[in-house]
């Protein structure tokens, strides 16, 4: 009743809440319900013309509203069809007054007045779907599915490392702060997020048949429209590409996707047909269980529909392609069948084409290289422990051996985004290919840009994360920063890309590229004068577009040393520093000698990026 | 001249698991081991031990060690105590076997790389001991589990003892051996405590004895927040840059996680060879045998003994003569009749 009434109250402005703070539409939250349970606690303004923190006085209620599960659990909300009621103020002040009185409730209290209400939605969307009072989805589920009230409490490590609170059926959370903390006891642990990672990871066998649990069926359609279609390509002159991905560039957004739409136009432009295969279902592997896969078929980047890998081939096998005629080429084969995948190729009559190593799939069955995800060490040789470690060389598959088949079946040039990724590849020394070749997708060039914002010596240094909140892309080490120095006036804090989190002392600006806007990072970077992007992935990047719009858009990387390219392109450009580890990370900002990578205090980044011709630089 | 070993570990069934994935550690790294299960238990009935499917190549038995009154010296021992002590009569045994050297790892341990540098310091040491610590402490709380711990029970962990079945080696071996044989109890009032308390006597009665002070070797949560564990550049492991050799993977369970992550805090590889090692010894569990099973921790009648029971039949010289064998069921209602079953 509360949210109705306060929407009502001619308090809360929804249309200008919305506008001025645009991450509320995002959270699919009520802007009213948002305001009440998050906006009024990081401080926004309810309607345009109210001075920040003084919301609640304005409605003359009592300054901590009450939760609504309590009001809410008496009365059901009203459906927003429902008018506004003259009486709503009056009938919303005795429900407080009940709640605060009669009704109650400590363990709700306590904990509502340490919980993180803004981090615990964005961390947990379904939550802020559900429209639930987020401490009290906390109290009465949430901490039993491992849920965390807050960025400085692990309710796993409480119940794990205090049996006692268990066996006594307290609340963990409730427990720390009424109890636990003044016993000294611990909220969260300090092993490092990698420990996090470690405790999640399952064997790939279970990772597998979860991903695959959650599959629903596929419509397929029938193959002889598909065959139609591709014995028009076959007839008419020209070159085919047959290209393969791990899903539909055409409706996911991401760097390799933006470049496959890219490469689709430009292979068009130059008169060849496209023909690009993606599994209906994405797998972070190849699927290796012999199961026949469904694909997705795109035509000049048109969906044809879904057809099992077999009936693809049969289909291109009677479309009668001309020798030569079709070229292969290979972003991605993750969630394809390996076997299948050479019978399609065959069947086109390929014989040749390229594959790119936008990541590690071919030689490592983490694609990301990474050892149990959380460490990188060059690449993992068969016989050493770093391998016998891994959970993924514990597979009962070898991606290598499966890409051994294609290697020996076809003539494939291999094509790497940068030196660094190729130079993994020739220390593995796995497979021959015909040949070598780097393609940057983007290069940086010298120009004259000017700076969209002027300068300020002694301005806070302003340091980002880019894109979307990942550990593999070192999330957690710039949000270890944030909580560090969040409040370090030295430090201003920003987030530029999708997915907000929150309970972070930062700005976040929600930044996409799409198609029509390839560089809205590079811009994103630019209009916030960005000093520093923190581009510390664990993994060794094989290329990082994210690095370049960076650079382009005027800032300076902050790197580790196994984040592959965008070591190599911090050092190669200057811009920035690689910093051995996430000690001399944090001590470099507690010193403040990384104030010298301010703008102010550096020539400005003068670079431009040219977009390559990706494939068609190989496949003539 | 290549060295002939003999490498053992002592264990019961319930530690069977552990103890094949040492066993196959030790294979791999040392093909040419003689391989010895020295166990103090009986074969639980549905679990059938071929020895020839085992990772190691002999079983040696409580009844093999030539123990007087077997069943009374059985009886006053737990199974850490029992497990401890027979290490030693084998030990003694051992140096009289055709090899030149004679190595004893716990069961919960495990090789990473070969033992190849120890082996070289056997050429001009006799006896090789591993202390629990290299180096001071300096958080209180390091200072009261992992110094002050190792002064009552003993500042050599045994779960590691390397000596030379010759000279001052076979001289260790029956001294320990005696000692054992009486005094290999958990008795911290006494200044006992199993067979590794005695060894802080080791420098001083014995000479050629060398104290190896390598981090690679007996890597466990007490010592490792002074060690480095890092994966190296040929995805070997090296704890403080030394390549790591053996890892005591004590206390597998909640209290050996614990005691890791005070002390490996964010050291990522701990975890990693800890996640490693738990799924290792669950694929080398027999299910055949019941969880916590120990032949003797029971009476022939099928009650529990408790410690109090040892302790007095330890004690008493008069029941150690009138019940020869304490695990009958005459013993058993003794203690009933006098009120301590």
């Amino acid at each position: 009743m509360d949210v109705a009434m306060f929407r009502d109250s001619g308090a809360f402005d929804e249309q200008w809440y919305v506008s001025e703070y645009p991450d509320v539409a995002r959270t699919g939250i009520d802007p009213a319900r948002h305001y009440l349970w998050v906006g009024r606690r990081i401080g926004r303004r309810p309607r345009g013309d109210t001075p920040a923190h003084g919301t609640a006085m304005m409605v003359d209620v009592p300054q901590e509203w009450p939760q609504s599960a309590d009001a809410a659990s008496a009365e059901p909300l009203p459906t927003a069809d429902e008018g506004p009621d003259l009486g709503l103020i009056d009938k919303a002040r005795r429900a407080i007054s009940r709640s605060l009185g009669g009704r109650s409730d400590p363990i709700h209290d306590l904990v509502a007045q340490h919980f993180d209400t803004d981090f615990y939605l964005t961390a947990y969307p379904d939550v802020a779907a559900a429209g639930v009072d987020p401490v009290r989805h906390y109290i009465d589920n949430g901490w039993r599915e491992g849920r965390d009230p807050s960025l400085s409490f692990s309710t796993r490590y409480y119940v794990e490392n205090n049996p006692d609170v268990v066996a006594a059926g307290v609340n963990p959370f409730y427990h720390f702060v009424a109890a636990g903390r003044a016993e000294g006891r611990t909220g969260k642990h300090q092993l490092g997020f990698r420990w996090d990672i470690l405790a999640n990871l399952k064997p790939v066998a279970d990772q597998i048949s979860e991903l695959k649990s959650h599959r629903g069926a596929v419509a397929l359609s029938s193959s002889q429209q598909l065959l139609a279609d591709l014995k028009t390509l076959a007839s008419t002159p020209g070159r085919v590409v047959l290209s393969f991905s791990h899903d539909d560039f055409t409706k996911h957004v991401g760097g390799v996707q933006l470049l496959l739409r890219r490469e689709l136009s430009l292979f068009r432009a130059r008169g060849d047909a496209h023909v690009h295969l993606f599994p209906a279902h994405s797998l972070p592997f190849l699927d290796t269980s012999g199961d026949t896969i469904a694909l997705g078929v795109l035509i000049n980047g048109k969906l044809t529909g879904y057809f099992t890998s077999p009936d693809i081939a049969r289909a291109l096998r009677q479309a009668g392609f001309a020798a030569g005629q079709v070229r292969f080429v290979l972003h991605s084969l993750l969630g394809h069948n390996m076997d299948q995948t050479i019978d399609v190729i065959a069947a086109a009559g390929a014989t040749a084409g390229c594959l790119w190593l936008h990541d590690y799939s071919p030689i490592y069955n983490n694609f990301k290289l990474l050892r149990n995800d959380v460490q990188y060490r060059g690449y993992p040789r068969p016989g050493t422990i770093a391998r016998e470690l891994c959970a993924y060389a514990r597979a009962s598959f070898d991606h290598a051996h499966e890409f051994e088949r294609l290697f020996s079946r076809f003539r494939i040039d291999l094509v790497s985004p940068s030196q660094t990724a190729l130079d993994i590849w020739q220390e593995a020394g796995l497979f021959q290919p015909a040949s070598v070749r780097v393609v940057e997708h983007v290069r940086l060039e010298p120009a004259v840009v000017a700076s969209a914002a002027p300068i300020h010596p002694g301005a806070p240094l302003r340091v980002g994360f880019l894109g979307y909140p990942a550990a593999h892309k070192g999330w957690p080490v710039f949000e270890e920063l944030v909580l560090r120095f969040g409040d370090d006036p030295r430090y201003e804090f920003h987030h530029l890309g999708k997915g907000r989190r929150g309970g972070l002392a930062l700005t976040h600006r929600e930044v996409a590229a799409t198609a029509d806007k390839l560089d809205a990072m590079r811009e994103a970077v630019n209009a916030v004068s960005l000093d520093v992007a923190i581009l510390w992935s664990i993994w060794p990047e094989t290329f990082c577009l994210t690095a370049y719009e960076a650079l382009a858009g005027g800032s300076a990387i902050l790197t580790n040393p196994d984040a592959g390219n965008v070591v190599a392109i911090t050092e190669k450009t200057g811009l920035g520093a690689v910093l051995p580890d996430e000690a001399a990370l944090y001590a470099a900002f507690a010193s403040g000698s990384i104030l010298t990578l301010a703008r102010s205090a550096r020539p400005a980044s003068q670079h431009v990026m040219r977009y390559s011709a990706l494939s068609l630089e190989v496949v003539e | 001249m290549t060295m002939r070993v003999l490498c053992f570990t002592s264990f019961t069934f319930s530690y069977l698991n552990r103890a094949r994935v040492l066993f196959q550690s030790l294979r791999r790294h040392h093909p040419d081991w003689h391989l010895v299960a020295l166990m103090t238990d009986r074969i639980p009935a549905g679990l059938t031990l071929n020895i020839a499917d085992e990772p190691f190549d002999e079983v040696v038995w409580q009844d093999d060690l030539g123990i007087d009154n077997l069943a009374g010296w059985l009886f006053q021992h737990d199974i850490v105590e029992v497990c401890t002590a027979v290490k030693g009569p084998f030990i003694a045994q051992a140096t009289r076997r055709n090899f030149d050297a004679v190595i004893y790892l716990d069961p919960d341990t495990c090789l990473f790389n070969p033992l190849t540098p120890l082996l070289d310091k056997l050429q001009t040491s006799d006896i090789v001991l591993t202390p629990h610590l290299l180096e001071p402490e300096e958080a209180r709380a390091a200072i009261i589990d992992n110094e002050i711990c190792p002064l009552w029970a003993g500042i050599y962990n045994l779960g590691f003892v390397a000596i030379r079945t010759t000279g001052e080696g076979a001289r260790f071996a029956d001294w320990w051996a005696r000692r054992l044989l009486e005094f290999c109890h958990d008795d911290r009032d006494k200044g006992l405590f199993v067979d590794q308390k005695w060894c802080d006597h080791v420098p001083v009665f014995f000479d050629k004895v060398h104290i190896l002070k390598d981090p690679g070797y007996n890597t466990a949560s007490w010592n490792v927040s002074q060690r480095r564990i890092a994966i190296d550049g040929d995805g070997n492991v090296r704890a403080n840059d030394v390549l790591l050799r053996f890892w005591h993977f004590t206390k597998l369970g909640p209290l050996g996680d614990t005691m890791t992550r005070r002390y490996a805090r964010d050291q990522i590889v701990v975890y990693e060879l800890w996640r490693w090692y738990r799924e290792q010894v669950a694929k080398a569990t027999s299910p055949a045998i019941p969880d916590r099973y120990w032949a003797f921790a029971n009476f022939e009648n099928g009650e529990p003994i408790k410690r109090s029971h040892r302790l007095l039949y330890r004690e008493r010289k008069d029941l150690q003569a009138h019940f020869a064998n304490p695990f009958s069921p005459d013993f058993a209602a003794w203690l009933k009749a006098e009120g301590l079953a």
